[in-house]
């Protein structure tokens, strides 16, 4: 399980750079800045009382509950970067400037002594989805955990977010109430957690391909979300794991499936040990990762459907790659620790099961074993942002941004990661096609000259613009960029060349020096 | 891989019946169906034999509800049925707490008809809102019992019976109810949270105080719903303070709270610290009340009074005591010394909000010159003979050579230990006896007798002036060992659970209908009592 969530962040930040990372505060910080603001309903923009309204960003903020006339104050905040997030029965969680819950929200950023006043939370009705879970023979099956998971569409894959959960009672009924308009996926999973745990999903089948979307607006009620709990007869896939010599061998394995969706309810791993392992599956695609005690790793991925399956996997020596993290500048923190990752594309198998990387303290020695596959080197610092890589050298090649394809057995060494700090930041606003300042947008900025996809999603940044209609991306590696504001931008989902070739025509040309700031307005673009 | 078979295969069979079931020839059959009629198919019935140890043995039923034990060897067998929803009921039982029917079985008999019908659990359900009359999610809210444990009201959880939240209209269901009467509570934002802060704990209908709560009665099956609550927000203050040593050092301390009894009059469930290793310790979110704060390390126990009306309460130092030491002696009145020491000697807590919240107290260890010592003695107590030799009663006890039979001696510090204990048992003990009798004047083989002292001074927790006792088959009772003086006697047709019926408001309304006695050292009293109106 907890591969499968590495997993998904490891998806997301390939096209989304790790927020600055915020020191904590001691405790109870204070400061002079006032944020003040209204909870309305979303329809009619009547005030909500009891609404409980929370500050993201620093977490030691207590949270405030609106008054009756649903206005709330946050005083005496320190200077920060500020993300304001509403609760309330009966209505769906609600962000401040968030028009979808897969969309950034506006940030508000204060400086000591700022006050703003105008933060508005507008909550829709929340839906809900409810019924009743019976037995095969028609008794209602009492704590059966009943999930309901929010589908966000995403460029090459999908994602299910898991948004209630739910236990039956001793009627079988459930209620997964709060939800946001979306289009949901539920699940009903048996009492006992482990392998022998069964999950079905509306309306009663056993593959999460075969199972019915429900698509709910605000405030609808879906009464009578009644299923059975029949589990169908799961086919088997039989897995015989071979050594280089081709001879039985004995591996420990992890399978995952990872069709249609990802995600926390979606995504199942079961682990195997043996050298012909006979797990049931549901149909769909599943990715398998297995190691032998002997270092012999294999990648694979099949597709199950309703009949039984057998596979061979034959395990391979895995590629190593080693080597150090150096400076550009000569120095390198000694207690800035690293990730070195050995990162696949999502394309190939091993995309979607474990990642394969180290942590490493500064100069240290790294070291990436059982590769195999495609891979890219790559590193970011672990703690505090503000570093970004340069170069890979190897052999007197540079590597960055290129795929490596391990065969078997292939071994790197002397590998430097050139680092640096060095970056640049660019700030500013934002016109409309009258030239017209923007109060509300978003920004893309990309590298000017075309390249590899890997260079565009490895230097490409998104935001959104805070409270003033301004926008800030820090720790840009230098040079040349262009930027575009745009109504909608899908931060989740790393932009494609086409894409940005798309925005060309209206985007701003601007360069990132070491250490400096550069400001520009950037054009709109439809 | 074969030896990993034949350990599973080991593994698998060792919690498994290590005796072979016993063959006879007789079989019992019968069907589980709803009091309301239809078959309950796959409940589960468990056969047990009364006059052999054994496991039982378990069958389902089918989808006619039916079910049978075939080859089994004569005897006496209790059969059970359970299934999920349901009450579990015994053959024969009409209630869960009541006697069942055990079958008797011959060899090659077969008994048809064992059947067994379970009614449905009961369930409570309502709302809980907030005081605009807005639903409140995520309100965990629990059914328990009053319950008199050591004499005093307190809150218990029902057994089996789980806690449940309130969804996004606020509303909950709890279910898994026997028949009975219940408190249900609503809690939100529990101290130390910071979630949804400025509710107290709440009980229906709506009074923070569990002693005024409403007990609702649920009959078999029945589904009381529209309980509702609504949560007051009050101003509720934080509680910092750190926890010293007897020696003076800060530590690091299990930091216990709870409403102090003194003013609720029942005891509610305790709540823990956050703790620091530099000993200090905080509660957030505390309603006003009258708390108690209990500190414990090891054998010490420290205690605080806490009065929290809106205001944050700081700098509450909790200081631990290392306990006090009880040494005496065991001295007979008369010539006699029993064979055996049959004897216990306890420290009986005089304060509940004094008592150590979790943990057994100590009890004496009684040498074989009849001297005995007890360590670790924490918080106001009286010394107590919980068990005396057969044929023996405590007569006195004396401190110091002061009397200090049933009074209250603080204890916790080294200062307050005692090494001068003498324990006085005398074979001169008073008897009650006598036959408890129907309203049709027939011996009662159930209900009980209860004597209890006419001064209402006595009524306290273990008093030694309280006893009860239940008749045998002929109704005939025996109350020995009541300390000399003027008691009042009056039969119930039902013994409160535990020690409940110590609680002085039960035996107060006894009192208006009791029988009054007066026993002198070593008297043999008979009297005869009615149970009326059944």
């Amino acid at each position: 399980m907890a591969a499968a969530i590495v997993l998904l962040s490891e998806v997301m930040l390939s096209s989304h750079p790790q927020p600055p990372a915020r020191d904590l505060p001691a405790s109870r910080q204070s400061g002079t800045a006032t944020l003040r603001g209204r909870v309305v309903t979303a329809d009619s923009g009547e005030p909500l009382r009891n609404a409980r309204v929370a500050l993201g960003g620093i977490s030691n903020i207590q949270p405030v509950f609106t008054a009756n006339d649903g206005r709330f104050t946050f005083a005496g905040l320190p200077a920060g970067h500020y993300i304001v997030s509403a609760r309330k029965a009966g209505y769906a969680p609600t962000t401040f400037g968030q028009r979808r819950p897969d969309l950034p929200p506006i940030p508000i950023d204060l400086e000591a002594g700022d006050v703003f006043q105008d933060a508005e939370l507008r909550m829709p009705r929340s839906a809900a989805i409810s019924g009743r879970i019976i037995d095969e023979f028609g008794d209602p099956l009492e704590l059966a955990t009943v999930v309901a998971s929010r589908i966000v569409r995403k460029e090459s894959f999908t994602v299910s977010v898991a948004a209630a959960t739910a236990v039956t009672d001793d009627l079988g009924e459930y209620r997964l109430g709060g939800l946001p308009a979306g289009t949901y996926i539920v699940t009903a999973s048996t009492p006992k957690r482990g392998p022998a745990q069964i999950r079905v999903y509306y309306p009663g089948v056993a593959a999460r391909v075969q199972a019915q979307p429900i698509v709910v607006q605000a405030a609808d009620e879906r009464l009578a979300t009644d299923f059975t709990f029949a589990p169908g007869r799961l086919a088997k896939l039989t897995i015989a794991f071979t050594d280089l010599k081709g001879e039985p061998a004995n591996a420990v394995a992890m399978i995952a499936n990872v069709s249609p969706w990802l995600g926390d309810a979606g995504v199942n791993i079961v682990p195997m040990v043996g050298s012909v392992v006979t797990p049931a599956l549901e149909p769909g695609d599943w990715s398998i990762f297995a190691r032998s005690p002997e270092g012999g790793v294999g990648i694979a991925r099949v597709s199950i459907g309703s009949d039984d399956t057998s596979i061979t996997m034959p395990l391979a020596k895995g590629g190593r790659v080693t080597g150090r993290i150096v400076s550009e500048t000569g120095s390198l923190p000694r207690d800035t620790p690293f990730i070195v990752e050995g990162f696949a594309d999502l394309s190939s198998p091993a995309g979607l099961t474990v990642p394969w990387s180290a942590r490493v303290n500064g100069s240290a020695p790294f070291e990436l074993t059982e590769l195999l596959g495609p891979r890219q080197i790559r590193a970011r610092p672990a703690v505090a942002a503000g570093w970004f890589v340069t170069a890979v050298l190897h052999d007197g090649r540079n590597l960055l941004d290129e795929n490596i394809d391990f065969k078997g057995g292939e071994t790197l060494s002397g590998v430097q990661i050139v680092v640096s700090d060095r970056g640049g930041s660019v700030n500013g606003s934002a016109v409309g096609a009258e030239g017209a300042p923007l109060a509300d947008y978003f920004v893309l900025v990309f590298p000017e000259e075309t390249g590899p996809l890997a260079r565009l999603r490895r230097l490409a940044r998104a935001s959104r613009s805070n409270q003033k209609g301004e926008f800030a991306i820090e720790h840009l590696p230098p040079g040349r960029y262009l930027g575009v504001a745009l109504e909608e931008v899908d931060t989740a989902a790393p932009p494609t060349s086409e894409y940005v070739d798309r925005l060309r025509a209206r985007a701003t040309p601007f360069i990132v020096a070491e250490r400096q700031t550069t400001t520009v307005i950037l054009k709109l673009a439809q | 891989m074969t030896s990993l078979v034949v350990v599973l295969f080991v593994l698998a069979a060792l919690p498994q019946a290590p005796l072979p079931l016993p063959i006879g020839t007789a079989t019992i059959r019968g069907h589980v169906v709803r009091t309301d009629g239809p078959p309950l198919a796959r409940a589960e019935v468990r056969l047990l034999s009364t006059d052999k140890p054994g496991p039982p043995r378990v069958a389902m039923t089918d989808e006619s509800g039916g079910y049978e034990f075939a080859t089994l060897p004569a005897g006496r067998y209790t059969v059970t049925a359970s299934k999920t929803g349901y009450v579990a009921l015994e053959f024969g039982q009409d209630r869960a707490f009541e006697a069942g029917q055990p079958i008797v079985l011959k060899a090659r008999e077969t008994r048809e008809r064992v059947d067994i019908a379970l009614p449905r659990h009961g369930a409570i359900m309502g709302r809980v809102v907030d005081e605009n009359g807005e639903p409140l999610e995520g309100v965990s809210v629990s059914v328990k019992e009053m319950r008199s444990l050591g004499g005093r009201r307190q809150l218990v959880s029902v057994p089996g019976v789980l806690p449940r939240q309130t969804n996004e209209l606020g509303r909950y269901r709890v279910y898994g109810l026997q028949p009975g009467d219940y408190v249900v509570s609503a809690e939100v934002g529990r101290v130390g949270s910071d979630d949804l802060p400025g509710y107290p704990v709440t009980y229906f209908p709506g009074t923070i105080n569990p002693v005024e709560a409403h007990r609702i009665h649920i009959g078999l099956s029945e589904e009381v719903s529209s309980v509702e609550l609504a949560l007051t927000p009050v101003r509720t203050a934080r509680i910092t303070g750190r926890t010293f040593t007897s020696s003076g050092e800060p530590f690091q301390a299990g930091v216990q709270m709870r409403p102090s009894w003194r003013s609720t009059g029942a005891i509610a469930e305790a709540v823990g610290a956050r703790a620091q290793p530099d000993g200090g310790f905080e509660f957030s979110n505390v309603p006003p009340g009258d708390y108690v704060i209990q500190a414990f390390k090891g054998a010490e126990i420290g205690w605080q009074f806490v009065t929290v009306n809106g205001a944050d309460v700081t700098d509450l130092a909790v200081t631990t005591l290392p306990g006090s030491t009880i040494v005496g002696r065991v001295t007979f009145e008369g010539a006699e010394t029993p064979a055996k020491r049959d004897l216990d000697i306890v420290p009986a807590p005089a304060d509940p909000d004094q008592t150590a919240f979790f943990g057994t107290p100590s009890s004496a260890e009684i040498h074989d010159d009849w001297t005995f010592e007890i360590t670790d003695v924490s918080g106001p107590s009286r010394l107590r003979v919980t068990r005396a030799p057969s044929g023996f009663a405590l007569k006195r006890v004396i401190v110091n050579g002061l009397d200090a039979t049933d009074a209250v001696m603080p204890f916790g510090a080294e200062s307050q230990s005692v090494v001068d204990v003498e324990i006085v048992l005398t074979r001169e003990v008073t008897r009650i006896t006598g036959t408890l009798s129907d309203a049709r004047g027939a011996p009662a083989a159930s209900g009980a007798v209860i004597a209890f002292a006419e001064d209402r001074e006595r009524w306290y927790q273990g008093s030694r002036f309280l006893a009860a006792s239940r008749p045998s088959q002929n109704g005939s009772f025996v109350i020995a060992g009541l300390p000399p003086g003027a008691y009042l006697v009056a039969p119930v047709d039902r013994l409160p659970d535990s020690d409940g019926w110590q609680d002085p408001g039960f035996l107060g309304v006894l009192a208006a209908k009791a029988m009054r006695v007066t026993l002198s050292d070593g008297q043999q009293l008979a009297v005869n009592v009615s149970v009326i109106g059944r």
